[in-house]
């Protein structure tokens, strides 16, 4: 899946939250799949960061709510991965730090959870593509 | 990984948030957003087809009794605004008599809710109309917010839950002059002293007072007093009256110039 493919992803899902927060419950849908994205391979961090901000500044009219947290994130897998070895653990706890910034800027519970599910599928569908034969 | 790759990731980390931040300075988001409404209206559009489509399977029966008492209410309405029409002149007529130049008057349209922000906050709405900042949008209920930006046809609404927005606010009969600001899920009522406090449970209205908003509109209900210690006012906690979580139409009121003196 191609970087543009899945910048045009999340605007869908931008449009998406617009269109009907109010009508029905649903998850963040661009936030999912920047996480996801960033979590299958963390050399996508600098467009997810740049993707991540203008999530932020659409939905919220401020940077302060998710994008500090996907920049905190590759440094804390890179700095894990070097002191334990690479492993879900860190990627797990990024996840669960980036989602929990959803719920602080006055997301629902429900909404939240959604997010974090959707992103386990689209991390396992992104990092499939990333998976070298042996 | 090596430690000066690091040192540049965290650079550039920290390069994209400055530059994010300073267009936070700027309405960016706000704009966008407004760029986005003809794509969301296009979301809309199925909903709208199959809205259109459900009134061929409807009677004929009902739908020509539906049409007769919406003729009707339109008769009734034509009545009103020719009525309203009148006493503006006459009004205008009054205000030059007296030499007064600062009343404003507002005019009053409909305007389909597009969009919503997600978050459970500021709720901020998406309007498909025709407006100016700081036209005032009200449910059905009470007040809602205030427009923030607008293009074309399209209109951001900041509602009163956004810490941005304050409201003056009285009640009717009362000479009580309050300030309600937005908390994010609630409203808080500045100026309330604790001996004039009204009780739970009552209705603030806007007062009129700043211009910005027209007199007479619900705006919240007192859920929560509280005395503090060493303060002059009271806390006062409030939640609006409005529910515009779920309405699809809202009126929206613009100020009229002044007439010229």
């Amino acid at each position: 899946m191609s970087t543009p493919l899945l910048l045009l992803g999340c605007l869908a899902g931008i449009i998406f939250n617009l269109g009907f927060s109010g009508i029905f419950l649903q998850p963040d849908w661009s936030l999912s799949l920047l996480l996801a994205a960033l979590l299958a391979h963390r050399g996508n961090w600098l467009w997810v960061s740049l993707a991540t901000g203008i999530h932020d500044l659409i939905l919220h009219w401020s940077v302060f709510i998710s994008l500090p947290w996907v920049l905190l994130t590759p440094i804390i897998i890179a700095w894990s991965d070097a002191q334990i070895g690479p492993s879900l653990l860190q990627r797990v706890f990024a996840l669960l730090l980036v989602i929990s910034s959803l719920f602080f800027a006055g997301w629902g519970l429900a909404p939240c959870l959604l997010t974090l599910l959707l992103c386990l599928v689209f991390w396992h569908l992104i990092a499939r593509l990333y998976v070298q034969p042996a | 990984m090596p430690r000066r790759h690091m040192l540049w990731r965290v650079v550039l980390g920290l390069l994209i948030f400055i530059v994010i931040f300073s267009f936070q300075r700027m309405p960016i988001g706000q704009y966008i957003t407004l760029g986005l409404s003809p794509l969301i209206s296009t979301l809309h559009a199925p909903a709208r087809w199959w809205h259109d489509s459900e009134l061929w399977l409807q009677e004929r029966g009902k739908l020509q009794t539906a049409l007769i008492e919406t003729r009707d209410m339109l008769e009734q309405q034509t009545a009103l605004i020719q009525q309203g029409k009148s006493l503006a002149e006459e009004n205008t007529q009054l205000r030059k008599l007296l030499k007064i130049t600062n009343i404003h008057g507002y005019t009053w349209r409909a305007a389909q809710v597009l969009g919503r922000s997600p978050d459970k906050k500021s709720q901020r709405l998406i309007l498909q109309v025709q407006s100016k900042p700081d036209d005032v949008v009200v449910s059905s209920s009470g007040l809602v917010g205030l427009v923030d930006k607008s293009r074309a046809e399209s209109a951001i609404v900041r509602t009163i839950l956004d810490a941005s927005l304050a409201v003056p606010v009285t009640i009717p009969g009362s000479p009580l002059a309050a300030l309600i600001r937005g908390q994010g899920d609630h409203l808080l009522v500045d100026f309330i002293p604790l001996d004039q406090a009204p009780a739970i449970g009552s209705i603030l209205q806007t007062s009129g007072a700043g211009g910005v908003f027209p007199p007479g509109i619900s705006v919240a209900r007192i859920t929560h007093i509280e005395a503090l210690q060493g303060r002059v006012f009271a806390r006062v906690e409030a939640k609006p009256t409005a529910h515009w979580q779920r309405d699809n139409w809202l009126a929206i009121a613009s100020r009229m110039n002044a007439p010229a003196p």
